[in-house]
């Protein structure tokens, strides 16, 4: 695809200035490796300098550049032009929140969300540090894939249970919950448990999978919050403490 | 603005889906099925409180009039689709509440659903013949 040229439609809206979003169009060529980050820096640098997005690494380890490119959110640097197999690309900003301008929304509403699960952990006190669960003991449950979350926000922009509730907690969140609910060393796992063992926490999840379909790292967000249910329902019967 | 502000402004947001995905199609459906066979069970109580309200004779009159409406043999045909389809994606979705099947849920989708298949073609041929 070297002397080529793809047709970009950029999703356009500066919330202070602007009654309606619009789409701007570019023609943009395209060169070895091209990734959708390339385009939109592409627009910025050589067409129109007021285009507004977010990035930082480039290198799909930050979680800060994710849009909605062609039907999908995905990270915007680990996206080749190539591998959409088209030569019109539609960039929009992340669904499911609020747009501050253009391509860059405000995470606000994800990391509130973040918050009320107490995403940190909370060492019982009893417990002298270092812990340690040997990997092959049955107290080691198996949450090794879930901890690769960058906080993209990319399956909440996916989720239509966040699209139809705003206080949905969303895949992510739910995620973070249960690597640390799963860690028997943690002291606050009831309390956590109950923060999201609610009609608007995980019991909002229907399986639809959105969030694992567009995952950048290939985490199952749905088997995350499938484990919480679980371990909701056993903590009623008093199985779990 | 401050961050704060922001926040609890309210501002333009996109709810572009995910379509390209199968779980979102599978979802739409079971709910689509979901509320069909719940409308078909409030008709099908109402014509058996026929028999009830105003008698044997009229239960059999109704019922009469309706079965031989071909019209309403096609929609039978369709409901036990919804049925198979309910049932079979029912079945995929207690697999994930049992913690089965998340890395394979696309082609669990597709076997339940060659499996619902091959029952409605069943029945379909069974009926016509």
């Amino acid at each position: 695809m070297s002397s080529q040229e793809i047709k970009a439609r950029i999703f356009r809206y500066d919330p202070e200035q602007d009654v309606e979003p619009r789409f701007d169009v570019y023609t943009i060529p395209v060169i070895k490796n091209m990734a959708i980050l390339d385009v939109v820096f592409h627009v910025q640098n050589y067409i129109d300098k007021s285009l507004a997005f977010r990035c930082s690494c480039r290198i799909g380890m930050c979680g800060s550049c994710a849009m909605y490119i062609n039907g999908k959110p995905r990270l915007a640097c680990r996206t080749q032009v190539s591998s959409l197999g088209t030569s019109e690309v539609t960039i929009m900003p992340l669904p499911n929140l609020p747009i501050i301008r253009d391509l860059a929304t405000d995470m606000e509403p994800f990391f509130e969300k973040w918050k009320k699960i107490k995403p940190y952990y909370v060492g019982k006190p009893e417990l002298k540090d270092p812990v340690v669960i040997r990997p092959d003991s049955d107290e080691r449950e198996f949450i090794d894939q879930m901890l690769d979350c960058i906080t993209c926000g990319c399956c909440y922009g996916a989720c239509s249970m966040v699209a139809t509730n705003e206080d949905y907690l969303g895949p992510a969140a739910l995620n973070r919950a249960y690597t640390l609910v799963a860690d028997k060393r943690d002291s606050i796992r009831v309390e956590r448990l109950k923060a999201v063992g609610r009609s608007y926490g995980v019991w909002r999840c229907h399986d639809q999978f959105n969030c694992a379909e567009v995952c950048p790292k290939n985490l199952v967000p749905t088997k995350s919050i499938q484990q919480l249910k679980k371990r909701c329902v056993m903590q009623k019967f008093g199985v779990f403490k | 603005m401050s961050n704060r502000e922001m926040a609890v402004t309210p501002r333009f947001k996109t709810h572009s889906q995910v379509w390209s995905a199968v779980g979102m199609w599978a979802w739409m459906l079971h709910r689509l099925t979901g509320i069909g066979i719940v409308l078909y069970l409030l008709l099908h109580a109402t014509l058996m409180g026929t028999s009830l309200i105003r008698g044997a004779e009229a239960f059999n009159a109704t019922l009469n009039t309706l079965m031989t409406n071909p019209v309403l043999h096609l929609a039978e045909i369709a409901l036990v689709g919804a049925i198979i389809y309910h049932g079979m994606n029912g079945i995929r979705l207690l697999l994930f509440d049992i913690g089965i099947g998340f890395s394979r849920q696309k082609e669990i989708f597709w076997v339940s659903m060659a499996i619902g298949a091959a029952m409605w073609i069943f029945v379909i041929i069974s009926k016509l013949s």
